[in-house]
């Protein structure tokens, strides 16, 4: 008798550590703005220098092959983006500042600077099915979007859905973002613009460089223009101190 | 300039120099009101870059221009008159050949130190916010078909001074045979807000407005400003450029707007004042020749630039642009196609349409049609 409740109780400690163990492990219990902090803090480092690859292939199924090198501080808040090839483009470079709000194009040929006005930063870059916005930051969700949690239907997953907040200027109305529950790098964000599914993101290969788990491809499908664009990693280094001045006209002109 | 290219080729030929550059042809067709000529050019534009320093490029390119089709114009096929006078002299021909040449259109060096960079040499220089016409730029010329094609170098001596955080100080000196005929611009460029501003000095041996229609040359101090930015998701940008002399003010100013729509539509107007050019009713041969020279950035007073774009495929763009002269009612509607046919090659192909009187500025050109493709390498 003494023994069957000492086997009671054991089983009782069990679930009750399996109960924790199924917490932590699924994060029933996280809220959504967690989800997206942590999600934000793992993709964006503070400072990043790459380089990288870009393969368009549009809907008549037209391959384009573009190599850049990055470079990003303050989360993605400011990038340089100095392309390289195709002959092209070479040397042409944008400066985003601002998360987008303030965008610089560099012509070599000329040594011309012109800025454009923020509306251009939802056009695509290079006629790739990545826009200037999309190659900044994602700090702007928080402030930007409201975020709730909703079941994601997978196991490995959690599912975040960002809508617009009134007043707020964004290029999507709302986003569908299915977040990693072990180590809260996106496994695929789905972009919706006036109801419609716009564009589909996956992040492919994760693999941690200086101990950051980064998406060595990163495959756009636009579903409206039945294009796809895929971007790889070639070279990353994360926390890299840019001299003073690195994110400004004088030195995209170099 | 010879001593600099003197020192500069060695350097580029024994230290590791990126070679690139572009291949581009050209046919035109052009339709005037009783004749009509086919022209064109092969062109080989060979650029060269080497880093021999962390800090130092040198960069050079030389063009390569050989015209086919007709090769000489009379100039008073393009006016709206039969004959001119030069020094005195009635002429009712005036020939301008297009020769084949093979020149070096930049060579410079450029350095950056930790205070400023300092380039000198034949180098590109681009100053301004407008896109069709740059008051601010002293040294170029556009030409209203094709206002962004690269510009020739310029010989001279700029320096560059970050200024702490706050913007940028340049200093451009195009040396000429006295330092009074050497023309001279300061800016200082910063930014407030979502606008970036400039505000300019300059100095250049110029034309002046003389008498009720004619030009002479004199010593002009300028002084001017740029900005660009967007209000309401509209693209703004303005500059201006003017004479400090009380007694003989001229000057030029053109504001300009844009907007993309949501479908990708790109939108953009500019409009142009010169107060140097020739008054309604009042185009002499001389103003023709200062305006074809490049003297004067314009043959009237009041000119605008209007253009739509969109991409009709990932590959494919069509635009049309128009642009008039607003004094003599003549203008011309150009759509345009340009085609991404491969990684590195583009061709396009423009039609443009004049409308106005036989003998306004652009009502004289009627029909033409143009062909390019380029392919770079």
């Amino acid at each position: 008798m003494k023994s069957h409740r000492i086997f009671k109780i054991v089983q009782a400690i069990i679930y009750f550590i399996l109960g924790i163990n199924s917490v932590v492990l699924f994060g029933a219990d996280l809220s959504a703005r967690t989800i997206l902090d942590s999600m934000t803090m793992i993709m964006q480092p503070n400072s990043s220098q790459g380089k990288m690859e870009q393969e368009i292939i549009t809907s008549s199924n037209i391959k384009r092959v573009f190599t850049f090198n990055y470079f990003s501080e303050e989360k993605g808040k400011n990038v340089l983006i100095r392309y390289m090839e195709p002959r092209k483009v070479r040397h042409n470079a944008f400066l985003i500042k601002n998360s987008g709000e303030d965008i610089w194009v560099y012509f070599p040929r000329t040594r011309r600077v012109r800025k454009l006005a923020s509306h251009a930063k939802k056009q695509k870059a290079q006629g790739s099915d990545f826009s200037y916005e999309d190659f900044s930051g994602s700090e702007e969700w928080k402030t930007d979007y409201q975020v709730k949690q909703r079941p994601s239907g997978e196991r490995k997953n959690y599912l975040l859905i960002l809508t617009t907040k009134i007043g707020a200027e964004t290029s999507y109305d709302s986003l569908m973002i299915y977040v990693n529950k072990l180590n809260y790098y996106p496994d695929r964000m789905l972009y919706y613009q006036d109801g419609i599914h716009l564009k589909t993101l996956n992040f492919q290969d994760v693999k941690e460089i200086q101990g950051i788990p980064t998406a060595m491809s990163m495959f756009m499908e636009n579903h409206v223009e039945e294009s796809q664009t895929t971007m790889r990693i070639l070279e990353m280094k994360y926390d890299v101190i840019f001299d003073d001045g690195f994110f400004t006209e004088r030195n995209l002109k170099k | 300039m010879i001593y600099l290219i003197i020192f500069l080729f060695p350097i580029i030929a024994f230290t590791q120099v990126d070679i690139f550059g572009y291949y581009e042809a050209e046919y035109d067709h052009i339709q005037l009101a009783d004749k009509s000529y086919n022209f064109g050019y092969n062109k080989l534009r060979l650029d060269l870059e080497s880093r021999p320093g962390e800090n130092v490029k040198i960069g050079a390119n030389i063009n390569f221009l050989l015209f086919n089709g007709k090769t000489e114009f009379n100039i008073f096929d393009f006016l709206p008159m039969d004959s001119g006078e030069i020094n005195g002299e009635t002429i009712s021909s005036l020939s301008e050949p297009l020769l084949d040449e093979m020149y070096l259109d930049n060579i410079y060096l450029r350095t950056s130190l930790q205070l400023f960079d300092f380039t000198i040499g034949k180098q590109p220089i681009s100053l301004g916010t407008g896109y069709a016409w740059n008051p601010l730029d002293i040294f170029n010329q556009k030409d209203l078909i094709d206002p962004t094609y690269e510009q020739a170098g310029i010989n001279a001596l700029r320096m560059e001074i970050p200024i702490m955080n706050w913007g940028t100080l340049d200093i451009i000196i195009e040396p000429d045979s006295t330092w009074d005929m050497s023309s001279k611009l300061i800016q200082l460029k910063s930014s407030l807000s979502s606008f970036d501003f400039s505000l300019n000095g300059g100095n250049q041996y110029h034309l002046i407005p003389s008498g009720e229609s004619s030009y002479a040359y004199d010593d002009v101090f300028f002084g001017g400003g740029s900005f660009v930015g967007e209000f309401w998701e509209f693209g703004l940008w303005g500059e201006t450029l003017w004479s400090l002399d009380a007694d003989n003010n001229f000057g030029e100013v053109v504001f300009g707007m844009d907007h993309t729509f949501n479908n990708g539509f790109y939108l953009m107007a500019e409009y142009f004042h010169n107060s140097l050019g020739a008054e309604k009713n009042k185009v002499t041969f001389d103003h023709y020749l200062y305006n074809f020279s490049g003297e004067t950035h314009s043959l009237m007073q009041n000119y605008f630039f209007a253009m739509g774009m969109y991409n009709l495929t990932d590959y494919i763009s069509g635009s049309l642009f128009i642009y008039g002269n607003l004094d003599d009612q003549s203008f011309i509607l150009a759509p345009q196609l340009n085609w991404d046919a491969f990684e590195d090659v583009t061709l396009g192909a423009l039609v443009s349409q004049s409308f106005g009187e036989n003998d306004s500025e652009f009502g004289i050109q009627d029909l033409a049609l143009r062909f390019r493709l380029r392919t770079y390498f």
